[in-house]
């Protein structure tokens, strides 16, 4: 493991280089989903901005634009420019963090989406904290009992598991633990009928809310790490230098963990990266059907109002999310792999 | 070798209901057969939901969409994603590099959000849905056949074929595709079972066609009715409707994975 | 990994305000949703959010069990031609920084109110009120452009009051969200609202005009199932639906207050279209429509069956019993579609006529909601093939507005205040014009005769003629009017009623502020 200072240098140069080389992948995607938000409603058939231009006779409910939200609106959009117009007024709202106005929610989106975001943020990450360690040890255990009972039973009901729609499990979990067993409550983030006296029992509530939908997004996520640890496990402990280190000595279980385990997570940690896209999915089906008040409610709510300039921004925000994310996983990627050499995953 | 016998059996089974669904189903779904929220009995064996239409005959015609819709995916991943994959590792050089730039993007976007805004623009059909649903079919796969492409390249017998002047259509033909293929119907049938997915997930959030009863819409209409939780309603309206998304893509899943691993000689010890 | 996750934790807990409980006297706490902020240009335009803003703000009147009642204004008086009204404040009447509410604060409210348009009441006013004088301290004189029936209802009932002092510096109200925005003069004053979690906290106040407050503290919160925080005691109560009315029923610890049906639930028919335009094929409609059933279907049994006429049979100031009526009568409706020329009937069981034209039409549905789907099957059964097209409700609205539909279905409140609400189903220039409406120049005469006749006696004789010819032509047909319903548990606060014709414009809901205030009030 211990390498000269020289070799060190050479390691840490390609490494910059495989993360300057990500960076821009990255940034060219953000260009395209702004290409998106900003064609999708100018160019496809139909009037997707009639709703602005359009009556308010009918006032009777919340999708119903009034007058000042119709002048907020035709200002953003810059409907009275050219088309090339509107596009530099747009960049540089965004450039400006400004990320417009909702109509239905009468508030800017950036205070929205400052609101929502932290929720979504603690239950995805919950649920791939504990979808990883559960998935993890899980192919690890499997891996160690390779062909076993053990490691054919796990493997059918993990991938039992990953068949069954979140929705559905979610669904099934509320009735299990909230309904016949009352131990969790059936909806939203935290009580809002309580004023917390301490702070302690402010987080004790929390997690108690958080407890079933981070349980269902991590029950959808599992079987890939599991899945994906164990075969990457089967893999290495194929591999030459783990045949070294037994004859060095070394003892069943300490190779798997101090050796097959540290690369089997590699696979592992891309998969993770790449599943983000993905989770977002989860989360807006765990968080629609939890009442869980993150960026997925904002998003099921927006699609329910047609509230174009939410759906929008939050796709906008969701990307940008996702690809931070996923630059602080190539981060661990780099730092994880012992073979120095960065190939592209 | 059992787990691929199951899913196959299951999958030719709900295939044979969605063909015979007017001779299984002992009502239309849309028919008002009985009185609102009934219990199981001998006429309805799955009792009737709000509007008093018959849950049994949804649930046999729901395959039909379910079906429909891991077939758009399935033939939107294999025609597209193979075709572009095919493209980009045959010919490599400035074609690949953008489409495997554009696949990375693609990847890169989250996708139900998107499709949530796509959505928001048409109104809600079974078209959009299977349009969606084959819009985002072929990026994975794409980058999956790419790279197989690229070693099959390498083969002795294919520089052999090359150097004797073989025509790139006739190398594609004689040699790529039947190479492919094993990997191209495992893929689709992977790709089916996302599909399935998909579709009930659109439907769950209200985004599916109102007037076809898939299965993702019948949960979603279930998990509507305000009682499904505190009544047994769950058991004959929620339920049935839950398992066979879950039973028809674990399915897919086993059957994807068994091909997997007959045909993949790499992969057969990772089942 | 881990430190993250504490760190959002942290962050995500911080959104509470630091309120402290204060254990003393009675908090209740009702099931709700977020309605925007309860400032008057805050809340969305739904009857909810308006009644949140009324827990802050008074109206010159106000609305009880039988009718309208003064408020902060103690009496009245109408000129003989309708058209000055006079109206004395009462004394004593602080807003909740202390400063006494004048004669002054009035007329500022409708200055404001014609710089600053707002999407409910502006509507009502303009073209109505002229001008607003004040008399002194306390006393308020309006003077209408012209006798104008709904007055009282929908203005001195429903506008609220503004204090002068706040909102003169207030430039752009609808985005105005701090405390000055709230500080009206109502029984309760905001101590929080959560946009995200949709919950609102009022604490009483102690000076209100009106008396002791029964209520300290009032929260409405967002509960996903509110049928088991009910019953649980989360909550103390919510609106349920009839399915849950039915699970309520045999809970001994909940009782159900049944209220009145002004939500309206109705089929229109586009007018100038060719098969929709023609009467016979409208009273085919009706005829093949078994609402009794439809309201036992679709509704559960929780609403009234669809009068013809328009004006729900509860409304029962102004309903008119002598109009026509089309009992389900399938057999008849198929003989209007064969004198209409549909005489034969295709392999698929649908009418064409001589040209080989079936009979199929498009009709506009929502998303939510099976009742079309119930409509459709029954008009299989003459012969007619529908279409359905399930739109989201502002794009269901935006082709309606515009005419851009043959049937369509569409749901809606405001038929239990003002009977000045049926002007809306004519083409009057007030309303946006649409060729898809009813074109009658009797029922347009008498829609703008009813506005201004103060005399109900003349005023119910225009209302009879025109229920009568809504019935006869069929514009639209009410299919049913749903019913409201309060579940809550009694101890707490009883005497839940719902208020006649609906609070303030017409909302039909139990939340009318009164419930919350001490029999031991000024009395007016």
């Amino acid at each position: 493991m211990s390498c000269s200072c020289e070799k060190g240098s050479v390691r840490l140069r390609r490494q910059l280089a495989y993360l300057a080389g990500r960076a821009g992948e990255y940034a060219i995607t953000l260009l395209v989903i702004l290409a998106i938000n900003f064609a999708l409603p100018r160019l496809l058939p139909g009037d997707s901005f009639a709703y602005i231009t359009g009556s308010t006779s009918s006032a009777d409910y919340a999708g119903a634009l009034d007058a000042h939200s119709q002048k907020v609106l035709r200002a953003y959009y810059g409907l009275d420019l050219s088309l090339q117009e509107q596009f530099v007024l747009y960049l540089s709202q965004l450039a400006v963090g400004d990320l417009g106005y909702s109509h239905f929610f009468k508030v800017s989106v950036n205070q929205l989406i400052a609101e929502r975001l932290p929720w979504s943020m603690l239950l995805v990450v919950t649920g791939v904290f504990v979808a990883l360690v559960v998935g993890v040890a899980l192919g690890v255990l499997s891996a160690w009992r390779r062909s076993g009972n053990m490691d054919r039973g796990l493997w059918a009901l993990l991938t039992a598991l990953r068949s069954v729609p979140s929705f559905f499990l979610g669904s099934l979990l509320l009735l299990i633990f909230s309904v016949h067993w009352n131990l969790f409550p059936l909806f939203g983030a935290r009580d809002m009928t309580l004023i917390y006296p301490t702070a302690l029992e402010r987080m004790e509530d929390i997690l108690h809310h958080l407890t079933l939908p981070a349980l269902t997004l991590a029950m959808g996520e599992v079987t890939g790490k599991y899945l994906l640890t164990r075969a990457a496990m089967l893999d290495t402990l194929r591999e030459e230098y783990i045949m070294f280190s037994r004859a060095r000595g070394f003892s069943d279980t300490a190779v798997m963990f101090r050796h097959a385990l540290p690369n089997a997570l590699i696979p592992v940690i891309t998969h993770t990266g790449m599943r983000l896209g993905v989770m977002m999915g989860g989360m807006i089906f765990v968080e629609s059907l939890f009442g869980y008040p993150g960026m997925g409610k904002l998003f099921v709510d927006a699609m329910s109002a047609r509230d174009l300039q939410v759906l929008q921004s939050g796709f906008l925000m969701t990307s940008v999310v996702m690809v931070v994310m996923n630059l602080a996983l190539d981060l661990v990627y780099v730092r994880l792999d012992p073979r120095v050499e960065v190939t592209k995953p | 070798m059992k787990a691929l016998h199951a899913g196959l059996l299951v999958i030719f089974l709900v295939f044979l209901v969605a063909i015979f669904a007017p001779l299984l189903a002992p009502f239309s779904p849309e028919s008002l057969a009985g009185k609102p929220l009934q219990s199981p009995d001998k006429v309805h064996w799955l009792g009737t939901d709000r509007i008093g239409q018959d849950i049994f005959s949804q649930l046999v015609f729901g395959s039909r969409v379910s079906l429909l819709a891991g077939a758009a995916a399935a033939v939107g991943a294999t025609l597209i994603g193979g075709s572009l994959g095919m493209a980009a590792g045959f010919f490599g050089g400035r074609l690949d590099r953008v489409l495997m730039r554009g696949v990375d993007i693609f990847i890169a976007i989250p996708h139900l959000p998107f499709m949530l805004l796509l959505a928001a623009h048409f109104p809600p059909s079974l078209a959009t849905t299977l349009t969606v649903l084959i819009l985002f079919s072929w990026a994975g796969e794409a980058r999956l056949i790419r790279s197989q492409v690229l070693s099959l390249r390498q083969r002795e017998y294919m520089e052999a074929a090359r150097m004797a002047g073989a025509g790139k259509l006739y190398l594609i033909q004689r040699y790529l595709l039947p190479e492919l293929a094993p990997l191209l119907l495992t893929q689709a049938v992977l790709r089916c079972g996302w599909g399935v997915l998909a579709e009930a997930g659109l439907a769950f959030i209200g985004l599916g066609d109102p007037t076809q009863k898939s299965w993702g819409l019948m949960l979603h209409y279930a998990l509507d009715y305000q009682g499904i939780y505190f009544t047994t309603a769950w058991q004959w309206w929620l339920a049935p409707p839950g398992l066979c998304i879950s039973i028809l893509i674990l399915a897919l899943t086993w059957t994807g994975f068994a091909m997997e691993e007959r045909w993949n000689p790499t992969l057969k010890e990772g089942r | 990994m881990l430190a993250v996750l504490l760190l959002v934790l942290l962050l995500v807990g911080c959104g509470q305000s630091g309120a402290t409980k204060d254990k003393k006297g009675m908090t209740l706490t009702l099931a709700g949703d977020d309605y925007g902020y309860p400032s008057p240009y805050g809340f969305y335009p739904r009857g909810p959010g308006y009644l949140r803003m009324t827990l802050l703000f008074d109206t010159l009147a106000w609305k009880d069990e039988k009718g309208v009642i003064p408020w902060l204004a103690g009496q009245w008086q109408m000129s003989a031609d309708g058209r000055t009204w006079t109206f004395d404040l009462r004394d004593n009447i602080r807003w909740h920084d202390g400063k006494a509410l004048t004669a002054e604060d009035v007329v500022f409210t409708y200055e404001y109110l014609d710089q600053h348009p707002h999407p409910w009441f502006s509507r009502e006013v303009k073209g109505v009120v002229e001008r607003v004088e004040a008399r002194g301290e306390k006393q308020v004189v309006f003077y209408l452009s012209r006798a104008y029936a709904p007055f009282l209802n929908n203005i001195a009932a429903t506008v609220p009051v503004l204090p002068r002092h706040i909102w003169a510096d207030i430039v752009d109200p609808a985005s105005c969200t701090d405390t000055r925005a709230v500080m009206g003069s109502g029984p309760f004053r905001l101590t929080g609202y959560d946009k995200a979690a949709g919950s609102y906290n009022f604490e009483a106040n102690r000076d209100y005009f009106r008396g002791v407050n029964k209520v300290d503290r009032l929260f409405f919160v967002k509960v996903g199932q509110p049928l088991m925080a009910l019953q649980k005691g989360e909550i103390d109560g919510f609106n349920p639906d009839m399915d849950q009315v039915a699970l309520l029923k045999n809970n001994s610890n909940i009782r159900i207050c049944e209220g009145n049906s002004f939500w309206i639930y109705r089929l229109l028919f586009n007018m100038s279209q060719d098969v929709t335009g023609d009467i016979r094929f409208r009273q085919a409609m009706a005829h093949a429509l078994n609402l009794p059933e439809l309201v036992e279907r679709a509704m559960h049994g929780g609403a009234l069956p669809g009068s013809p006429g328009y004006i729900s049979p509860e409304l029962n100031e102004w309903y008119y019993t002598g109009i026509t009526r089309y009992p389900y009568d399938p057999e008849k409706s198929r003989k209007l579609l064969e004198a209409m020329g549909y005489d034969r009937v295709n392999s698929q069981g649908i009418r064409e006529n001589a040209a080989g034209q079936r009979l199929s039409l498009e009709m506009l549905t929502f998303q939510q909601g099976q009742d079309a789907e119930i409509i459709k099957q029954w008009l299989l059964m003459i012969g007619v093939e529908v279409r359905l097209r399930a739109l989201e409700k502002s794009a269901h609205d935006k082709l309606i507005d515009s005419s851009q539909y043959q049937l369509a279905i569409n749901g809606h409140g405001g038929i239990g205040g003002d009977p000045i609400f049926l002007n809306q189903l004519a083409a009057i220039n007030a309303i946006p014009a649409s060729a898809a409406l009813y074109h009658n120049p009797e029922y347009l005469q008498l829609a703008e005769q009813q506005a201004y006749q103060t005399n109900p006696v003349e005023r119910r004789q225009s209302l009879a003629r025109m229920q009568s010819l809504l019935a006869e032509d069929l514009p639209t047909l009410p299919l049913y009017y749903r019913k409201s319903y309060f579940a809550y548990r009694p101890g707490k606060i009883e005497g839940w009623f719902y208020t006649s014709g609906g609070i303030a414009m017409g909302i039909p809901t139990e939340m009318n502020k009164l419930v919350f205030l001490g029999d031991g009030g000024t009395p007016p």
